[in-house]
């Protein structure tokens, strides 16, 4: 299992000159498809400033009435997954249950 | 950086004392005091210690920590995953070994709950299963997968409530035979 946080934004502001998707599939370059089964996405409240596919996701239900598992492919990893093939998508978890557009912790599994 | 393999074995007993995350958090920035980058250093020793691939905390919620600031959010979202990968962290090493509140909880990796409840479904289905598109499929089992796993959640917090309890008893009886 490969873990990694890509930081948008610092605590001050800051941003970085390089894009998350480019972080992405460097990686995703690096090791290949065929090493990487499945990427997981863990979106939680613990660090509040690393809440961006979280919000995003809260977000898509306050405009839309998609899936779960559809709104998933529409943020920042699960578009970036989805670019590269992984676009059979399980929720393994979103809590509280039922709680659209508040959840506090999704676990996401995006498969090929 | 590399761990320090004992104090990796520290944190795991701290830890079946019933030291929380945010004790065991404490016990890392002591050791490392002054490390620009403590929360790389706090998310690997999570890693080593427990199996936690990814622990989402920056730098000032460790500094927060680490000043005696609480992180209760850990307990319900950390602890119950460490449980899940003891048996990968605490392999048992003598016959004698003695019990700790970890021995009566049990917790299940997430995936695997939900793999469970929809292969059951899909073995023997409720009567009204059939009513259902793939959507609801999907929605009733991740539904009842998230409440095995938030009742296996609360197990194992009353479970660390009971020995940190224990503890306090302790404590104040120590105390006071020593007045």
């Amino acid at each position: 299992m490969l873990s990694f946080i890509v930081l948008a934004e610092l605590l001050d502001g800051t941003r970085g000159q390089v894009r998350g998707s480019e972080f992405f599939n460097a990686m995703m370059d690096h090791f290949g498809n065929d090493a990487v089964d499945v990427i997981e996405g863990q979106w939680e409240t613990i660090n509040p400033i690393w809440g961006t596919n979280l919000k995003a996701f809260n977000t898509i239900f306050v405009t839309t009435n998609v899936t779960e598992e559809a709104a998933a492919t529409r943020v920042p990893t699960g578009i970036y997954a989805t670019r590269r093939g992984y676009s059979n998508v399980t929720i393994v978890q979103a809590l509280p249950p039922g709680k659209r557009g508040s959840y506090t912790e999704v676990l996401v599994e995006f498969r090929k | 950086m590399q761990t320090d393999p004992l104090l990796v074995l520290e944190l795991r007993s701290l830890f079946k004392a019933g030291a929380t995350p945010s004790a065991l958090i404490r016990v890392i920035a002591e050791r490392h005091s002054g490390e620009p980058a403590i929360d790389y250093i706090v998310r690997l020793y999570f890693r080593e210690a427990f199996l936690i691939p990814m622990l989402q905390i920056g730098k000032e919620v460790v500094e927060h920590i680490a000043q005696g600031g609480e992180a209760a959010v850990l307990n319900s979202r950390v602890v119950h995953r460490m449980v899940a990968a003891r048996s990968e962290w605490d392999k048992p090493t003598a016959l004698n070994e003695p019990t700790c509140w970890l021995d009566s909880v049990t917790a299940t990796d997430e995936s695997a709950i939900l793999r469970t409840v929809e292969s059951q479904n899909a073995a023997e289905p409720p009567a009204w299963w059939g009513s259902l598109d793939d959507e609801g499929r999907r929605f009733v089992s991740r539904t009842v997968a998230n409440a095995q796993s938030l009742y296996e959640r609360v197990q194992v917090l009353a479970a660390l409530a009971e020995q940190l309890q224990q503890k306090i008893h302790a404590a104040e009886v120590a105390h006071s035979q020593t007045e």
